[in-house]
């Protein structure tokens, strides 16, 4: 696998320099998250507490107010205390309205709106029903609901002492100013419901007005269940958490909302500090990592380059000072090795020239020797000629002719062996047609010939055994072959077998052999040479007759 | 700022009454009352009683698999503000809207809603003249003209002679065909027999924090032998109280607007006789009214009354419509219809009036009893 060094030296910067970084940064940021998600949380349920435990300590200040201003007054003969009570109760802002009620539930008088509903029938209001049925001066609560007068919420508060019942109307427009007097308004919401789920107190006053109800959200129910806490829920298509806590007395719930995106800023904000570090600190990972593998870049493409140099021949040496150490004992080497190379390339030369020199004399030699070998051949052959001269019988001419003619086609060996450029092999068709041509030149027969095939390059080694084999053939041809009318039509063909192995086919136009035709009967030395010769090439030989004498010589080639 | 006030307004009723985001995408529907200022006790009634409907629509798996969507919007019983969130509605693109809860701004409304062709179903409208026309708009309850026939045999049976009606100049589509009506219907049955009937309107401006005086004067001045009052619950309530405390002692009546328990509560004994001709009926024994008055009671901590009985029926009325014929030609599927009320079954007619029975409720020991 190819791996890019800038890319190597990029990550491993930032996985030895930032990854710790990164892991220690996650670490501190989900540590300061929960810090600060737990300080909102904890801040909302002490606020919503803190409200709760003030609306309720309002309301029993305001309950306790009516029970000890009432406690000894006689509703029905008492009217003189009527100055006292509306001080202590309406003038000092506490209630909005007071009412002095008989046993029978009637008004006896009312506060401030002097006699107007005296002597209303109050006795089926529920609140006021409830505290008839008292004997004790323990205090009921009515529901919440919105005062034609003021128009604001309104609570009654009812008691019955030994010389009447007392209802005070309580304002709860203070609840609502609360709300207000929240900060961050925009933000943080103070809402206060009722034990229905009715909204008695919020920034916004239609929620008042218009008396709506939570009662069938989640929230509710969840607060119904738990009295105090902290819900994360689903508001207007936004995640909010929610503090709440139970007012007793009134029964009523005071709830604590905030976005979570606002109350969790602080947490994302670290979060997006934290981002905008690490962006810059890879930014800065990579731009070190550029830097650095750029230096490390320039001195690899310069010993590439140098070293494409040597390969085509050229030795220079680098002249180039690297910020690394390495990178420079890298070049130092470099250039002691091109220069050991160009020494050895100077050297290969010269035993190159001394081996070329030597291999010419050599093959001079050798070419002289073939030479000398032929001419010796040749003077052999001259010497049997001048000796076959001399006899009388024909038929020892006749051998030395053939032997003469066998020297003959030795010679051609050596003859073709010097003419060609390698000394160790010639081509076997070529020589063939010079042997089928001398053969020719040395018998006076009628006779045609054609050397057909492939043309392979036969060694030194199997030329001498190949020709006199194709010698013998041919003499037999040219003895036995001839046609009714004396002519003898040769046909040798080459042929390229399997593995490098050669067929030699010698066929003549004669009668071909004898039906009775046994070589080992017939002690024939030309059948016994061409056995002998294929032995030696390690190939086989076959004759048959196929329309005149066939000879097949198969052998495989050096 | 209204605009910010209603979206808040209608996120909080979202919050109410969706579920989980759910697919596919919920109908939108329509609320407009009178949820703030005088006479907001029937809007808020009426609201809750819708929004529990729809809650239990919702709750049964919606209509059809598509969950309805309550929007509310608080006309503030003002004509001037009514066309405005109607048309805010519009842009929400409802399929209907339920409200408004009185004649005087559903007088306002019909001829938007005609051109919007959005169906405009009133839980409480009772105003005549919206009877018998063929438009968008659609009611639960009978027009008064029946509440005040009625009424006023009631008042010829007692033998009165010379009649008083409370009538509130805040809501004089109402109050003006309840007087108009009961006066009509009186005078023929006096003529029928033979006799002769005086009926005297008194206003009465709520506002007017002598509206009382006036009428305990105009009562002192005409000494009528039988008292009619076409106002809300509660100034219902405490003017009878002043009347009864001045020693008045003629029969009350009362219409279907004033009858709830804010009115027995505050009204005491000065209320007790006090008769009305109404199609509802607090008290009713019918299983399905129980339920639903358990139900709103456990949720909204009071008892459920006339507005609330009318919106729940209000929104089956709807929720009939759109499942039998989808959220195109609402209306067309609505009327000729018999619907199964919390009370009673009722007809909704070729002109989107309902037909429902009348009975006569009288309160007694605190109470509202039916009598025939």
């Amino acid at each position: 696998m190819n791996r890019s060094i800038r890319k190597t030296l990029i990550i491993m910067i930032s996985l030895t320099g930032l990854l710790p970084v990164i892991i220690m940064s996650i670490g501190i940021f989900i540590s300061i998250q929960r810090g600060i998600n737990d300080t909102v949380i904890q801040r909302n349920q002490l606020l919503a507490k803190s409200i709760a435990l003030s609306v309720e300590q309002q309301i029993r200040d305001a309950t306790t107010l009516l029970i000890s201003t009432t406690e000894h007054v006689d509703a029905v003969k008492d009217a003189e205390y009527k100055k006292f009570m509306e001080a202590s109760l309406v003038s000092s802002g506490v209630y909005e309205s007071f009412y002095a009620i008989n046993e029978q539930g009637r008004v006896i008088y009312s506060i401030p709106q002097n006699d107007v509903f005296t002597g209303f029938d109050f006795s089926q209001q529920t609140v006021i029903r409830q505290v008839m049925n008292r004997s004790t001066p323990a205090p009921a609560y009515s529901s919440v609901f919105i005062s034609t007068q003021t128009k604001n919420p309104t609570i009654v508060i009812a008691v019955h002492q030994p010389y009447g019942i007392f209802a005070g109307y309580l304002n709860l427009i203070w609840l609502s100013r609360l709300s207000n007097s929240l900060g961050n308004e925009q933000i943080t919401s103070l809402s206060i419901v009722d034990r229905y789920g009715t909204v008695i107190a919020s920034r916004d006053k239609a929620f008042v007005e218009e008396q709506y109800s939570i009662a069938n959200t989640e929230l509710f129910a969840w607060a119904q269940k738990s009295g105090k806490g902290t819900l994360h829920h689903r508001f207007e298509n936004n995640d909010v958490i929610t503090s709440v806590n139970f007012i007793p007395g009134p029964n009523w719930y005071v709830f604590i909302s905030e976005p979570e995106k606002s109350a969790f800023r602080a947490s994302r904000d670290v979060l997006f500090i934290g981002l905008i570090v690490a962006v810059f600190a890879i930014i800065g990972a990579v731009l070190v990592g550029y830097t650095l593998g750029w230096s490390i870049l320039v001195s690899i493409q310069l010993l590439t380059e140098e070293s494409q140099q040597v390969q085509a021949g050229v030795y220079r040496d680098i002249q180039h000072a690297s910020n690394y150490a390495e990178i420079n004992r890298l070049i130092e080497t470099f250039n002691a090795m091109s220069d050991e190379v160009q020494k050895r390339e100077i050297q290969y030369e010269e035993a190159n020239r001394q081996l070329e020199h030597a291999l010419q004399q050599k093959e001079i030699l050798l070419k002289e020797i073939h030479h000398r070998v032929k001419n010796n051949m040749q003077i052999v052959s001259s010497l049997l000629s001048l000796q076959a001269d001399e006899l009388v019988c024909e038929e020892d001419r006749e051998y030395f002719e053939n032997s003469r003619l066998r020297i003959q086609s030795m010679a051609m060996v050596h003859e073709k062996i010097y003419q060609t450029q390698g000394l160790e092999s010639l081509p076997l068709k070529d020589y063939l047609q010079d042997l089928v041509e001398l053969i020719m030149a040395n018998n006076q027969t009628f006779m045609e010939y054609a050397v057909t095939g492939v043309a392979p390059i036969i060694s030194l080694n199997q030329a001498i055994p190949c020709a006199l084999s194709v010698f013998e053939a041919c003499m037999n041809a040219v003895k036995y072959g001839k046609d009714n009318d004396g002519y003898v039509k040769l046909a040798i063909a080459i042929q390229q077998e399997e593995q490098n192995w050669v067929r030699i086919i010698v066929k003549d136009s004669g009668p071909g052999f004898p039906a009775d035709f046994d070589p080992a009967k017939s002690r024939s030395l030309g059948f016994t040479l061409m056995l002998g010769l294929m032995d030696q090439l390690k190939g086989t030989f076959n004759w048959y007759t196929n329309q005149g004498a066939v000879v097949e010589f198969l052998f495989p080639l050096q | 700022m209204v605009k910010g006030l209603n979206l808040k307004v209608t996120v909080l009723f979202l919050a109410c009454f969706a579920f989980a985001s759910c697919t596919p995408k919920p109908i939108p529907i329509g609320f407009i009352g009178g949820l703030s200022g005088f006479n907001a006790d029937l809007g808020i009634s009426g609201r809750n009683g819708v929004s529990l409907a729809i809650s239990a629509i919702n709750k049964a798996g919606g209509i059809h698999g598509r969950k309805l969507e309550l929007l509310v919007r608080d006309d503030k019983q003002d004509p001037e503000m009514a066309p405005v969130v109607f048309q805010e509605l519009v842009s929400e693109q409802v399929v209907a809207v339920i409200g408004p809860m009185t004649s005087a701004i559903a007088q306002v409304l019909i001829p938007l809603a005609n051109k919007s062709q959005i169906p405009l179903i009133s839980p409480s409208a009772s105003s005549p003249d919206f009877s018998g026309l063929d438009d968008m708009f659609i009611r639960l309850t009978t027009p008064n003209v029946n509440e005040s026939l009625g009424l006023a045999q009631e008042s010829f049976q007692r033998g009165a002679r010379k009649t008083c009606v409370i009538d509130d100049l805040s809501n004089q589509a109402f109050s003006k065909a309840i007087v108009r009506t009961y006066t009509a219907e009186l005078r023929r049955l006096a003529e029928e027999k033979g006799k002769e009937i005086a009926v005297v309107a008194l206003p009465f401006d709520p506002k007017d924090p002598q509206g009382m005086q006036t009428i305990l004067i105009g009562l002192a001045r005409y000494q009528p032998d039988i008292l009619l009052f076409a106002t809300n619950s509660l100034d219902t309530a405490l003017l009878a109280q002043g009347i009864r405390k001045k020693g008045f002692t003629m029969p009350f009546l009362g219409t279907g607007w004033s009858m709830s328990q804010t009115l027995i509560e505050n009204g005491g004994s000065a209320v007790e006789g006090m008769v009305f001709t109404v199609p509802f009926n607090p008290n009713s024994e019918t299983k399905a009214w129980k339920d639903f008055s358990a139900l709103y009671a456990e949720t909204f901590g009071k008892p459920a009354d006339f507005g609330a009985h009318q919106g729940w029926n209000a929104v089956q009325v709807l929720a009939g419509g759109i499942a039998k014929g989808g959220t195109r030609n609402i209306k067309e599927h609505i009327i000729n219809t018999q619907y199964q009320g919390l009370q009673s079954s009722f007809v909704i007619d070729a002109f989107g009036d309902p037909v429902i029975p009348f009975q006569r409720l009288e309160i007694s020991s605190g109470k509202l009893v039916a009598h025939e």
